[in-house]
C-alpha cells in the first residue's frame, strides 16, 4: 500500500490523500516521497480535474514530520543534498499543478507536513486544540528546508516567519489564521466542505492570482515586513537574540537566518538552492545528532514502559494529598490542578498554606497571562486546590505526595498518619530529595505502594522527575508514578534508592569541585564564566546560591556519608553559612543579590582563608576537572545501576541540571572526549590532587574494552 | 406532611463576613464551592454518589445562571449529578433542605447535597428599563439623523442605578422594607428600644463565648489574592456594650423607630452546604449521622408582619411532628432584627395569638431565652440570606450533639410573609 493515495469523491475533485499504513502517524520520508511523486503523476496526467484537496488519512492527525531516525542517521552531506533536492522537485510539482490546491489540516501538522501543506495554494485547519501547526526543526539543530524556509516568509511575512522557524513553537488554528499561515479555521466536522468551498473559490481566480500570499496588514505590519530597511531591522533583532538564546553553539538558528536573507526578493528557486546547501551541513554536524539523540530520549522517558510487564497500566489519578505546603509544595498543587487533578493542600501551619496558596496564585496569573487564559479558567483551576489544616479528605484521594521538610521521623510520621486513612491501592510517594525511599518505607504496613518522586526547583519550569523505586516499591506503584508524572507533563527518569539518585549525585561532585578549585586560588567569576561558557546554564556558585548554601550542605552532608572518599562536605561552605550566607533567599551567598542583579561578594575569599586569588586562570582546566569530577560520578551510577541506561542519565542531566543540550549529555560529552583520554586525565589528577579523582571501575572496564557509554553519533 | 426518616449527615460552612469585609471579591459560587467542597473531602464522599445538588440562593449572580450547577461543577461534582438553585428568599437555605426531603421521600434520591449560599458584596447595581430602553435607541439607530435624535433623548436620571440590594429587601406588596416591618412588630407586641438592644447584647455575648463551638461548623478560608485565613464570623463584637447599642440612631424610621443597625442581623456574606440522606444511607454513612429531621413546614402570613412567621411555621412543624414547644430542648430563631425575635416569643406565649392566627385553643408556649439561640444569632453571626437557613439546622444539630440533647427546633422568618420551620431529633 502506498502511502500517497488519489480519491475522488466527486468527479472532478480529487483528494491526495496521506495514510502510511506501516505507522500510527505520519511521517514524510524518503518512500513517501516517491509514493507522493507517483500519485502526483496520477493527478497530472488526469485532463478532467477542477481542484486537489490534501488530506490525511489519518483521524486527527495530518502529518507529523520528516522521519527524524533518518535525520539522526545520515551522514553525508551529498545525500542530504539529494534528498532535500528530491523533495523540492516534488513539492514543486504539487505546487505548479494547473488546478486549485488546498491542504485541509487536521490534528498535528509539523515540519515536513507544514512544508507540504505551503506547497498547496491554500490552507484551511480544524479549529481542535489537536491541531497543531509549526516548524520544530530548530530543536533538532535544524532548520525547515523542504521548501518551509523559502515559503513561509513569503506567505506570513519575515517577522512572522521568523517567529515561528527561529522558536520552533506550534500555532492552533485560530492562531495560525491570525498570522495568515492558513486562509481560515473552521469546525472539523466540516473541513472538507470548507475545503472545497475554498478550491470552488480559488477556482473563480485567475491562475496566477490563486495562490494566498504575504500582504501586510496595516501601517506596523508593512513598517516591519513590507519594505527592506524594516527587514534589515527584523533580521538584525532576529540574530541578536539567537545570539543572546544559543550563543555560537548553535549553528542552526544562523545558518536558517542567512537562508531567509539572501533569499528574500529573490526567485523560489534560490531560496531552495540555499536550503539544501545550509541544511546539509547542519544534518551531518554533531549538535543535530546530538539534539535528535535527546529527542529520541525524551520520547523514550515519556512512552516506554518502565517495567517488564506490559500488563501493568497505571492507575487513574484524579485527586491527590499534598502535605508541606512549602515552596514545592505550591508548585506540585498549581501543577496538579493545572492538570485536571484535585487538590487536598495539607499543612499544620496556617502561614504555610497561605504561602503555598499565594504562589499558586502568582503561577497561575504568569501562565493565564500568557496564555491569555480567561479567569473563569484560572478561577477554577485555583478551585480544584482544597487547602486543610487537619487530616480530613484523605480517604478517597488515588495519590498522596509528601513536600514537608527534609526530617525522616518528620516524613515517617506523615505517611504514618496518610496510610491508615489512605485507599489501600492508593500511591504514597516522597519528594525527599536526600533521604533514602527504603528508609522512608520502614514501619509502612504496605511499602510497596510507595515511591519516590523527586521533582526540582523551581517545578513549574524543571522538565524532570526522578521516579525513585524503593527496595520494595511494587510495579504497579512505579507505573503509577510513572503515568502521573507524564500526565503532569514532566519526563520521568526511573532511578533507585540510591543517596541523592542521580543528579544530586552528579552534581555534588562537580560544586565540590568548583569549592575546591575556589580554596586552590581560582576566581568564583572565572568558574562561573568557565561553566557557562562550557554551556551549562548557571556557573556552580550561582546554582549553590539558588539553591541556597544551607540546603546544599544539607545535601552534601547526606551524601558525604555515602561516599566519604570523594564527597567530605567542605569546610568552606561551613564558614560561609556561618557568616550568615544562605544565598539568594537571603541575598548574600557566593555572590551580594539585589533584586535580580548580583555581584560577586568580595568578602568571600577572605572567609575561606585564601585571600588572594592566583594568577593563572586557566577556564580549560577548570571545565576538566568540574567535568571529570561529574563524568566519573555518573560512571559509578551507571555501574550500580542508578539508573537504566547511559541515555536515561544523560536525559536527567540534561533535564534536571541544565547540562548543554547541544553536548548530547554528560556521558555522550565523555565520550567525545574519548574515555581513554579521561580515564588518563583522572588517573594524573589523583595522583596530584588525592583519592577523590579514582577512575570508576566501570570507566575503566570500559577502557579496557575500548568500549563506549553511549552508541556512537554516525558521523561523517 | 409527615416526612419519612431523613438524615443530616454533616455540614459545614465559611466563616460569615460583613458585606463588603474579606469576601466581598469572591463571588456566591466561590463561597459555594468552598463550603460544598470542603464538606464533600471532610465526609470523604465519592461525589458520585450523590443524587441531586440543591442550593438555596437569593440575589443569583447574572454571569451565573443556574448558580446551584455552577457551584457544583466548580467544587468537583461530576457533570453527571444533576443541580438546581431554589429561592424562598430568607429560608432559601431550608427550602433546598425540604426539597431533598421530598425527593428521597418519593424515592428519587439517597443523597442530596442541599445548602445555601448568598454574596450580599456582589449583589450589583442596576441600570433602569429606561436607560435600557434609550440604549436600544441609540443601538437601533441608523442614519445619522437617527443617531442625533437617540441621543438628544438622553437625560441624566437615566444613568440613577437602581440598588438591587436595597430594593430586594423592600416587600413590594406591602412597599415596606424590612426594617419597617420590624418596627411593625416592636408596635404591635409593645417590644421596646431597650429590650431591643439587651437582646442583641446577648447575641454578641453569646456569640463570642461560642467561637470556639462554632470553629467546629466553619471551614477556613484563604482569600484572595492575600490567601490570608478568615476562620471565625466577622459579626460578633468582643466588647460590645448596651450603651453603644444604645447610641444608634434607629435605621429605618429615624424619628420614632426602635429600630437600629445594632439590633438588626447584619449584611453579610457567607454559605453553609448540608450533606441529607435516607435512612439506609445513613445507616452505613462511615461517620454517626449528625441527626434527623423529624418535621418541617413552611406557612404565609402577611408581608408586612413577616417577622412573625417562625410562630406560624413552628406551629406547622410541631403538629406534624406531634410535638409540643416545650419538648423542644433548644431552639433556635433566627434574628433578623431583636424586635422581630422578641415579637415571636410575645406571640409564641398569648393564648389570644394562638386563637385569633393559629387556630389553636392554647399559647403556643413558652420560649425561655436559655434555649434559645445559644451560640448567638443572626445580630451577631449576619444573615447571608439565602444561607442562613442552612446554617442554622447545623448550628442547632451541632450544639445538640454537643449537649447530648434529642430535640430541637430551628425556624425563620421570611421576606414576604413566610416562615420556616425544621424539628430535629437525635438518638
Amino acid at each position: 500500500m502506498p502511502t500517497f493515495r488519489v480519491e475522488r469523491p466527486e468527479p472532478r475533485i480529487v483528494h491526495l490523500v496521506m495514510d502510511d499504513p506501516a505507522r500510527k502517524v505520519n511521517v514524510l520520508d524518503e518512500a513517501a516521497l516517491a509514493d507522493l511523486e507517483a500519485a502526483l503523476a496520477q493527478i497530472e496526467a488526469d485532463r478532467d480535474l477542477q481542484g486537489v484537496v490534501l488530506r490525511s488519512g489519518k483521524p486527527g492527525s495530518f502529518i507529523a514530520g520528516a522521519d527524524v531516525d533518518a535525520i539522526g542517521a545520515i551522514t553525508d552531506r551529498e545525500q542530504v543534498r539529494t534528498l532535500v533536492r528530491r523533495a523540492h522537485a516534488v513539492f514543486n510539482r504539487l505546487a505548479a499543478l494547473p488546478v486549485p490546491t488546498v491542504a485541509a489540516i487536521d490534528g498535528v501538522c509539523l515540519g515536513g507536513g507544514t512544508e507540504l501543506a505551503l506547497a498547496c495554494d491554500s490552507r484551511i485547519a480544524s479549529e481542535q486544540p489537536r491541531t497543531q501547526l509549526g516548524f520544530p526543526e530548530i530543536l533538532l539543530g535544524i532548520f525547515p528546508a523542504f521548501g518551509g524556509t523559502t515559503r513561509l516568509p513569503r506567505l506570513v511575512g519575515l517577522s512572522a516567519a521568523l517567529d515561528l522557524v527561529l522558536t520552533g513553537r506550534t500555532l492552533d488554528a485560530k492562531r495560525a489564521q491570525r498570522m495568515g499561515l492558513i486562509a481560515r479555521a473552521v469546525p472539523a466536522a466540516w473541513l472538507l466542505d470548507f475545503a472545497h468551498q475554498r478550491l470552488a473559490e480559488l477556482g473563480r481566480r485567475p491562475a496566477a492570482r490563486r495562490r494566498d500570499r504575504f500582504r501586510p496588514r496595516g501601517s506596523a505590519a508593512w513598517a516591519l515586513d513590507g519594505n527592506s530597511l524594516g527587514r534589515g531591522l527584523v533580521l538584525n533583532r532576529a540574530r541578536a537574540m539567537a545570539r543572546a538564546r544559543g550563543g555560537d553553539r548553535y549553528p542552526a538558528p544562523p545558518a536558517a537566518l542567512n537562508v531567509m536573507e539572501r533569499g528574500l526578493g529573490r526567485p523560489l528557486e534560490v531560496g531552495l538552492g540555499l536550503e539544501a546547501e545550509w541544511v546539509s551541513d547542519l544534518v551531518v554536524g554533531s549538535v543535530c545528532k546530538n539534539l535528535v539523540r535527546i529527542f529520541r530520549l525524551s520520547e523514550r522517558a515519556k512512552k516506554d514502559p518502565v517495567v517488564a510487564d506490559a500488563a501493568i497500566q497505571p492507575l487513574a489519578v484524579r485527586s491527590m494529598v499534598l502535605v508541606g505546603a512549602g515552596v514545592m509544595g505550591g508548585g506540585i498543587a498549581e501543577l496538579a490542578s493545572r492538570n485536571g487533578i484535585r487538590v487536598r493542600l495539607r499543612d499544620i501551619s496556617p502561614p504555610a498554606l497561605t504561602r503555598a496558596l499565594q504562589t499558586v496564585h502568582r503561577l497561575v496569573e504568569e501562565r493565564g497571562r500568557k496564555r491569555r487564559a480567561p479567569a473563569r479558567e484560572r478561577d477554577a483551576q485555583r478551585g480544584m486546590i482544597l487547602p486543610t489544616a487537619d487530616l480530613t479528605g484523605i480517604r478517597r484521594p488515588d495519590f498522596a505526595m509528601e513536600a514537608v521538610v527534609e526530617d525522616l521521623d518528620v516524613k515517617r510520621r506523615v505517611f504514618a498518619e496518610l496510610e491508615v486513612r489512605m485507599r489501600p491501592d492508593a500511591v504514597l510517594a516522597t519528594n525527599t530529595s536526600s533521604l533514602s525511599v527504603s528508609a522512608l518505607a520502614e514501619g509502612l504496613e504496605h511499602p510497596g505502594r510507595f515511591c519516590g518522586f523527586h521533582f526540582f526547583n523551581p517545578v513549574h519550569r524543571m522538565p524532570l522527575v526522578e521516579v525513585v523505586r524503593g527496595a520494595r516499591t511494587s510495579d504497579q506503584t512505579l507505573v503509577t508514578a510513572v503515568g502521573l508524572a507524564r500526565r503532569l507533563g514532566k519526563t520521568p527518569v526511573v532511578v533507585t534508592d540510591a543517596p541523592g539518585f542521580v543528579v544530586n549525585r552528579i552534581l555534588m561532585p562537580y560544586l565540590s569541585e568548583a569549592m575546591a578549585l575556589l580554596e586552590e586560588g581560582f576566581t568564583i567569576a572565572g568558574i562561573d564564566g568557565a561553566m557557562k561558557r562550557f554551556g551549562m546554564p548557571m556557573g556552580p556558585f550561582e546554582v549553590l546560591d539558588e539553591v541556597g548554601l544551607d540546603v546544599a550542605h544539607k545535601v552534601a552532608g547526606v551524601l558525604g556519608k555515602a561516599f566519604p572518599d570523594r564527597m567530605a562536605p567542605s569546610s568552606a561552605l561551613e564558614k560561609l553559612i556561618a557568616s550568615g550566607r544562605l544565598g539568594r533567599k537571603n541575598g548574600r551567598g557566593f555572590y551580594l543579590h539585589q533584586g535580580r542583579k548580583r555581584r560577586v561578594d568580595p568578602q568571600v575569599r577572605a572567609l575561606i582563608g585564601r585571600p588572594r586569588p592566583r594568577k593563572a586562570q586557566n577556564p580549560e582546566t577548570l571545565v576538566e576537572r568540574m567535568t571529570l569530577a561529574m563524568i566519573n560520578e555518573a560512571a559509578r551510577c551507571l555501574e550500580e545501576r542508578v539508573v537504566t541506561d547511559a541515555g536515561m542519565l544523560d536525559l536527567a542531566m540534561i533535564f534536571g541540571a541544565g547540562f548543554p543540550p547541544f553536548r548530547g549529555g554528560l556521558l555522550r560529552h565523555a565520550d567525545t572526549l574519548g574515555l581513554q583520554r579521561v580515564a588518563t586525565r583522572l588517573n594524573a589528577l589523583r595522583a596530584e590532587k588525592g583519592e577523590r579523582y579514582k577512575p570508576a571501575a566501570g570507566l575503566l572496564k570500559l577502557v579496557a574494552e575500548g568500549g563506549t557509554f553511549t552508541q556512537p553519533p554516525p558521523m561523517a | 406532611m409527615n416526612a419519612p426518616p431523613t438524615w443530616l449527615l454533616g455540614g459545614i460552612r465559611t466563616p460569615f463576613v460583613k458585606a463588603g469585609g474579606d469576601f466581598k471579591r469572591l463571588p456566591v459560587y466561590e463561597l459555594g464551592r468552598i463550603a460544598v467542597g470542603e464538606l464533600l473531602a471532610r465526609q470523604e464522599v465519592d461525589p458520585a454518589q450523590i443524587d441531586e445538588v440543591i442550593l438555596g440562593n437569593c440575589a443569583q449572580p447574572a454571569e451565573a445562571a443556574n448558580v446551584a450547577r455552577i457551584t457544583a461543577l466548580r467544587a468537583g461534582i461530576p457533570e453527571a449529578v444533576p443541580g438546581f438553585t431554589v429561592h424562598r428568599n430568607c429560608a432559601s437555605g431550608m427550602e433546598a433542605v425540604a426539597d431533598a426531603i421530598y425527593r428521597i421521600a418519593a424515592g428519587d434520591a439517597r443523597l442530596v447535597l442541599a445548602g445555601g449560599m448568598e454574596s450580599m458584596s456582589q449583589i450589583p447595581l442596576q441600570y433602569t428599563f429606561e436607560y435600557a430602553e434609550w440604549l436600544g435607541g441609540v443601538a437601533r439607530a441608523k442614519t445619522p439623523l437617527q443617531r442625533l435624535g437617540a441621543f438628544a433623548r438622553f437625560r441624566p436620571r437615566l444613568l440613577a442605578p437602581r440598588i438591587a440590594l436595597a430594593e430586594g429587601l423592600t416587600d413590594l406588596v406591602c412597599g415596606l422594607n424590612m426594617g419597617q416591618t420590624a418596627e411593625v412588630l416592636s408596635q404591635e407586641f409593645h417590644v421596646t428600644r431597650r429590650q431591643q438592644d439587651e437582646f442583641a447584647l446577648l447575641s454578641h455575648q453569646r456569640a463570642i463565648a461560642a467561637r470556639e463551638r462554632l470553629r467546629e461548623e466553619i471551614v477556613p478560608v484563604f482569600v484572595p489574592p492575600a490567601y490570608e485565613a478568615v476562620a471565625d464570623d466577622i459579626g460578633p463584637r468582643e466588647g460590645q456594650t448596651l450603651e453603644a447599642l444604645a447610641r444608634l440612631k434607629p435605621y429605618f424610621d429615624r424619628r420614632n423607630g426602635t429600630v437600629t443597625v445594632g439590633n438588626s442581623c447584619q449584611v453579610t456574606d457567607g454559605a453553609a452546604a448540608l450533606l441529607i440522606a435516607d435512612e439506609a444511607t445513613a445507616q452505613r454513612w462511615p461517620v454517626p449521622a449528625l441527626g434527623r429531621i423529624r418535621s418541617f413546614a413552611f406557612a404565609g402570613l402577611a408581608p408586612g408582619r413577616m417577622g412573625l412567621g417562625p410562630v406560624y411555621a413552628m406551629a406547622k412543624a410541631l403538629d406534624r411532628a406531634g410535638l409540643g414547644l416545650e419538648e423542644m430542648e433548644l431552639i433556635e430563631i433566627n434574628e433578623a432584627f431583636a424586635a422581630q425575635v422578641l415579637g415571636c416569643l410575645a406571640a409564641a406565649r398569648s393564648p389570644d395569638f394562638a386563637r385569633a392566627e393559629l387556630g389553636r385553643d392554647r399559647a403556643l408556649g413558652e420560649i425561655p431565652l436559655d434555649r434559645l439561640n445559644v451560640n448567638g444569632g443572626a445580630i451577631a453571626l449576619g444573615h447571608p440570606v439565602g444561607s442562613s437557613g442552612a446554617r442554622l439546622l447545623l448550628t442547632l444539630l451541632m450544639e445538640m450533639r454537643r449537649r447530648g440533647l434529642k430535640r430541637g427546633i430551628a425556624a425563620l422568618c421570611v421576606g414576604g410573609g413566610q416562615g420556616a420551620a425544621f424539628v430535629l431529633e437525635r438518638d
